[in-house]
């Protein structure tokens, strides 16, 4: 791909990239970590390597289906 | 489990995918973008560089900067159109976050209307008794040059500095593929080029460019005279003769003068920066001048 289309298609996923800002959850987690891969892709070294340390969200225990009786008390 | 989204990440990634916008979409022969070039260059190749500029935009002890407070650190985004507010977190690990999530247009903007606006170091220098303000300022100056220096050569060692103080022909430069039928002449060339960037090793891609010089002069053939003439003839149709000729003649004698091709203690050390920078591009506009000509008569 040459610069123009590199720059055409960055500043798209930037876009999409803001979508999932708040967004983001198990069900669409996998076209995420795809997305991620697509920019990646594009990224000289230098910025790949920063994009790639960035921690974009954490996983939490979900406890809203926790039943009672797994409870220890 | 649950997914949380990280905010903050998410404004990184925006800033480090603008960063790389702009690195392939910056104008080389724009000052401005090169200046742009040069700060990105240093924020790439220093891993600390955000917790040192916010070094300095916290006042820390050990610089010069004014010495800012929550509160300040607060204005001093406010007043640069940033809607941060410090909350208690250590000052120089906050700034260096907030710095985290801006591109480096945005850093740019930061320390040429935050960083060295005088007002504040009128109001807030930590010393004003023992230093006058201009002589504070000065310093910081000093410090920041330093740390973009530091940045810049801890390790690619890309002298751009010399490239931004000179408006040289950066097409000549970066972008010229050698690609004569004299593999040993390509090599020389691009060698010297390539040293050139590296701030210690101007000197070695001057020597190096003047062996291209000599090489190039027995391109038709081993008879250097009979060669140069050869070449001097290609250079000079539809321009003067004369002119080629005399400039063969010059660059040859300050190959010879100058510590350049020979390094008896007789020859004369060309000890700055701006003047191995002048003869480094004259040579090289010759030898392009060349290059262009003989590629012409294939």
């Amino acid at each position: 791909m040459d610069n123009k289309n590199k720059i055409i298609a960055l500043n798209r996923y930037i876009l999409t990239l803001e979508s999932y800002k708040t967004n983001l959850n198990n069900e669409n987690l996998e076209k995420f970590e795809t997305l991620k891969s697509k920019i990646s892709s594009l990224l000289d070294e230098n910025h790949r390597l920063r994009f790639n340390r960035i921690e974009f969200y954490s996983e939490m225990p979900d406890y809203s289906d926790i039943r009672i009786e797994d409870l220890p008390f | 489990m649950q997914i949380v989204p990280n905010e903050k990440a998410f404004k990184q990634a925006e800033a480090i995918i603008k960063d790389a916008i702009f690195n392939l979409s910056f104008n080389k022969s724009d000052p401005n973008d090169l200046k742009l070039f040069k700060l990105l260059q240093a924020r790439l190749n220093n891993p600390d560089f955000e917790i040192e500029l916010a070094e300095f935009i916290c006042g820390e002890q050990n610089n010069s900067y004014p010495y800012r407070s929550s509160f300040f650190l607060t204005k001093f985004f406010k007043d640069l159109g940033y809607d941060y507010t410090h909350t208690g977190k250590t000052r120089r690990f906050w700034v260096a976050d907030v710095l985290m999530e801006l591109s480096v247009n945005q850093i740019a903007t930061i320390i040429e209307k935050g960083l060295f606006n005088k007002r504040d170091f009128i109001k807030l220098s930590k010393d004003k008794i023992v230093t006058s303000v201009e002589e504070t300022y000065q310093k910081a100056i000093s410090e920041f040059k330093n740390f973009i220096d530091n940045s810049l050569h801890t390790e690619s060692s890309i002298d751009l500095e010399a490239l931004l103080d000179l408006n040289i022909n950066i097409e000549l430069l970066f972008d010229k593929q050698v690609q004569t039928e004299d593999e040993q002449l390509n090599k020389l060339i691009k060698e010297a080029k390539e040293r050139f960037f590296n701030p210690n090793d101007k000197q070695i891609a001057l020597e190096k460019l003047w062996d291209a010089f000599e090489r190039i002069k027995t391109y038709y053939n081993s008879n250097k005279r009979q060669s140069s003439m050869n070449l001097i003839n290609n250079i000079s149709k539809g321009f003067d003769a004369d002119t080629i000729n005399k400039e063969f003649i010059e660059l040859t004698n300050i190959g010879n003068r100058f510590r350049i091709r020979h390094h008896e203690t007789d020859k004369l050390e060309i000890e700055s920066n701006k003047h191995l920078n002048y003869l480094f591009f004259r040579m090289l506009t010759l030898i392009d001048l060349c290059l262009t000509s003989i590629k012409e008569n294939k």
